[in-house]
């Protein structure tokens, strides 16, 4: 009986430590900030013998990880993104692709990261978690605790935010 | 001119898209699955035996109980409890605290090599208690010369005790005469001063 919970808990750990650790970078904006909080995540589900007979596991491990991740940066007093964002430092030079754009992707994409990180949390976060692993708004409002219309209405705010901030940079750079 | 140049909604919606799929699908570092079995293994011990949980501290306890009991010196008290008179029936009872009418005294726990070698020293089997003190033994053969002597005189000589114990009262009791006692100074005053 032992062994084979063992088992299962194993095949869970398997099964969803990445979206769990997704879930957790997400709030943390850290690596091992984030994995860390997925090692302690997965050892209370194992000393409480929470996971079993869960209904839904992703959304229970992301609601988990959401709440872990959480509590984390409110002790360690870290804030998830950088303050201050310099984007003309960082805005793309152009929509369409050529070998010097080719050559400077990861800056772009690293620049709209930055112009994420910008958001306010209550957008980012919705917006951030209906990116990982293709979960829902369903899901996201379980996870947030908010009502699914508010998560689909603050994900279309916070689309709708950064396309204005990527069409007035890439207006500056065709511009030059 | 500008609408040209001005990109679509389309194509911000490609951009943010991929941008948003490097942002939230970080990959953890290599061996995070491995790391959490690893934790959760060490933490198994508890979760598979939950009774360990109180098996522990009673086996602790119960070692605990077999490494200091024998540092519990017990032995019997060699002195007698009280102290009867040779040829006398009353007996002075002498007061004893209450260990020692159990036969028990306590004492620190002391050390386990203490313990070990008190343990392993063979204690003397004490001797048995005696109502009468001092041991009752046969006279002596001067005793015995003075107990023949009284019985034969033993009118005469309770005579002759009474009579040192009681003085006379023919004989007169005379004074006691104190001479007067007189000390001279040692370094007369100086008159002249």
């Amino acid at each position: 009986m032992v062994s084979k919970d063992v088992a299962e808990f194993e095949a869970l750990v398997a099964r969803q430590s990445h979206f769990v650790f997704r879930v957790a970078y997400a709030i943390l904006r850290n690596r091992h900030d984030a994995e860390d909080a997925v090692q302690e995540i997965f050892l209370k589900l194992y000393r409480h013998h929470t996971w079993s007979g869960i209904n839904d596991e992703r959304a229970f491990l992301a609601r988990a990880a959401w709440r872990v991740a959480l509590d984390r940066l409110s002790k360690s007093d870290r804030l998830p993104k950088q303050q201050s964002v310099d984007e003309s430092e960082h805005e793309p030079r152009s929509m369409f692709p050529s070998p010097e754009q080719q050559a400077i992707a990861a800056s772009q994409q690293n620049a709209v990261h930055r112009m994420i990180d910008s958001l306010p949390e209550e957008l980012r976060q919705p917006l951030v978690l209906s990116a990982i692993d293709e979960l829902n708004s369903r899901e996201i409002a379980a996870i947030l605790g908010l009502p699914e219309g508010t998560v689909r209405t603050r994900i279309m705010r916070a689309r709708q935010m950064l396309k204005q901030k990527l069409a007035g940079t890439m207006e500056k750079s065709y511009a030059r | 001119m500008r609408d040209e140049l001005t990109p679509k909604s389309d194509d911000l919606d490609v951009l943010l898209d991929a941008a948003l799929s490097t942002y939230a699908n970080p990959q953890p570092s290599l061996g995070l699955t491995a790391r959490i079995l690893a934790a959760t293994r060490a933490a198994a011990p508890l979760r598979q035996f939950p009774w360990m949980l109180w098996a522990i501290p009673a086996i602790a306890a119960l070692l605990a109980v077999v490494i200091l009991l024998p540092a519990r010196h017990i032995y019997r008290d060699p002195l007698p409890s009280a102290v009867q008179l040779s040829g006398s029936t009353s007996t002075i009872p002498v007061a004893e605290p209450s260990s020692v009418k159990t036969g028990q005294v306590r004492e620190a726990p002391r050390s386990r090599a203490t313990a070990a070698v008190r343990a392993a020293t063979p204690v003397p089997e004490p001797l048995p208690k005696q109502k009468v003190f001092p041991t009752p033994a046969p006279l002596s053969p001067e005793e015995q010369a003075l107990a023949a002597a009284v019985n034969r005189n033993l009118e005469g000589v309770a005579r002759q005790v009474a009579q040192s114990a009681v003085p006379s009262p023919e004989q007169p009791v005379e004074p006691l005469h104190i001479a007067a006692i007189h000390i001279p100074l040692l370094n007369p005053p100086d008159n002249n001063n």
